[in-house]
């Protein structure tokens, strides 16, 4: 047998098993009904002030053979803050805050996954007011279910950020506190 | 709201350290200092890289200054022709890289949407146009009186439309306005009411583009309505009219006073629409942390 047969053959074997492998990744969408973004941040260090971002888009890729290769994005829009009070969002959208002419989303990049008890610990580079880190976050959860023909998928985290960390404006940091709780509760949707 | 003392001294410190020495020529570095110092009092320190608008005016301020130190070194053509270059500057400057020029993301050109190309074209001419304004009215009427009122006008209006800024909820931008006024404030204070006829160029390209970059940054990154910034714009134009024929102009002292009080007052009312928004939108907001912050 020549050597241009055997490598015709090798190349049709790689080609159908290529289809397996890239199925083995599961492709989701953001399901903006079902999840939500939300925040709190200590006011006067006595209590807490919540608030939400209305506006949020991603996706995720979730390979359970291999959790690595899974990947997660997430875009808030940052104008779409509402704290249920109309006066304070329009300040919070200002770049005394959010500054959301300037930065107009809020991301977040996933560059390494790995598969724990309960969930994904998943790192990122999470991108705020114009400055990016790399942070970890606990992705609990991950369940797949389907319903009425989509499969669904949900995952939970809870995480702590400083403003300050984030190049915000650090005269604005006073009665609300530098810390804020961000809390991701999302449904994804296959595509 | 920011600290009141505190503004007032950034505010007292510029004007104290740009206060003019005996070196007529190196005014424009004392103006600088006098600017750095008060920003520095109130903590305002440009970022690197300069991310937001505040940083990327900041760091177009030396600049601007510099076309003004230059002017008595450079032969007067290629001098305006870099004073007015400069002043095309602003508007890109300002806005670089905000939504205004990038979103919505469609069909862009080099980063730009139509829109922001169309926005760019439309404003970037605007901070030149007033400064050539200003200067034909300084050189048609050739009264030193407009020449005298019109550096403590700039600071009338830079103090007020800070202060408008920062009521439309914008602080750091607005607070920027007290070390620019009070850097400029000495020499305004000489231009206007010394006794000699002033000794030392009008920094027009420090002052003007100043105000416009304020301006600017209020329209498109605080709550600073058209219509104020087109008024505060206006109003160190209009101020700077000459006065109609036959009107007796026995001194330049009272005509800057007349100027002046009339660009305070058209300010103030500018002030005053401002200050009813802001008792409407935002005062019940401060007025509950205010509470909340007197409790044992």
């Amino acid at each position: 047998m020549s050597v241009s047969r055997v490598l015709i053959r090798l190349a049709l074997c790689a080609a159908a098993l290529l289809p397996v492998t890239a199925s083995a990744a599961e492709e989701y969408v953001y399901d903006a009904v079902h999840s939500s973004v939300s925040f709190k941040a200590r006011h006067l260090d006595i209590s807490w002030i919540h608030g939400r971002f209305n506006e949020v888009d991603g996706k995720f890729s979730i390979d359970r053979q291999d959790p690595a290769k899974s990947s997660f994005q997430l875009t808030i829009k940052a104008d779409s803050v509402d704290t249920a009070n109309a006066a304070r969002d329009e300040h919070l959208r200002q770049p005394d805050y959010f500054d959301t002419k300037q930065f107009p989303t809020i991301e977040f990049r996933s560059t390494k996954v790995k598969a724990i008890e309960g969930g994904y610990e998943v790192t990122g580079d999470f991108t705020m007011h114009g400055t990016t880190r790399s942070i970890t976050i606990q992705l609990m959860g991950g369940r797949q279910i389907e319903s009425r023909g989509v499969r669904r998928v949900g995952f939970s985290t809870e995480l702590r950020l400083k403003r300050s960390d984030y190049n915000f404006d650090k005269n604005a940091i006073g009665p609300i506190g530098d810390e804020a709780v961000v809390i991701i509760d999302c449904e994804g949707m296959s595509k | 709201m920011p600290d009141a003392l505190l503004c007032l001294l950034a505010f007292l410190t510029a004007a104290v350290v740009a206060a003019p020495g005996a070196a007529p020529r190196l005014y424009p570095l004392l103006i600088l200092a006098g600017c750095v110092s008060g920003l520095l009092v109130l903590q305002i320190l440009p970022g690197l890289p300069p991310v937001s608008a505040a940083d990327r005016f900041l760091y177009l301020l030396p600049v601007l200054l510099l076309v003004d130190f230059a002017e008595t070194m450079l032969p007067q053509r290629i001098h305006r022709l870099l004073q007015y270059t400069l002043l095309l500057t602003p508007v890109p400057v300002i806005l670089y890289r905000s939504v205004w020029l990038t979103q919505p993301a469609e069909a862009t050109i080099q980063g730009l949407t139509p829109t922001g190309w169309l926005l760019l074209a439309c404003l970037t001419p605007l901070p030149l146009t007033g400064a050539v304004l200003l200067r034909r009215l300084m050189t048609i009427s050739s009264r030193p009186s407009i020449t005298s009122a019109l550096p403590l006008n700039l600071v009338c209006c830079l103090l007020c439309s800070g202060v408008v800024i920062m009521l439309g909820g914008y602080l750091k931008g607005g607070l920027l306005a007290l070390p620019l006024a009070g850097s400029m404030l000495p020499l305004a204070l000489r231009n206007g009411f010394g006794k000699s006829q002033p000794d030392r160029p009008l920094p027009l390209t420090y002052c003007w583009g100043s105000l416009c970059c304020l301006l600017l940054i209020g329209l498109f990154f605080g709550r600073l309505t058209p219509l104020q910034c087109s008024c505060f714009a206006a109003i160190p134009l209009v101020t700077a009219l000459p006065l109609p024929t036959g009107y007796a102009e026995p001194c330049g002292r009272r005509q800057t006073a007349i100027r002046t009080a009339l660009t305070a007052l058209l300010c103030s009312l500018l002030l005053y629409q401002a200050w009813s928004v802001f008792a409407v939108r935002m005062l019940p907001l401060l007025a509950v942390s205010q509470h909340l912050s007197e409790q044992p």
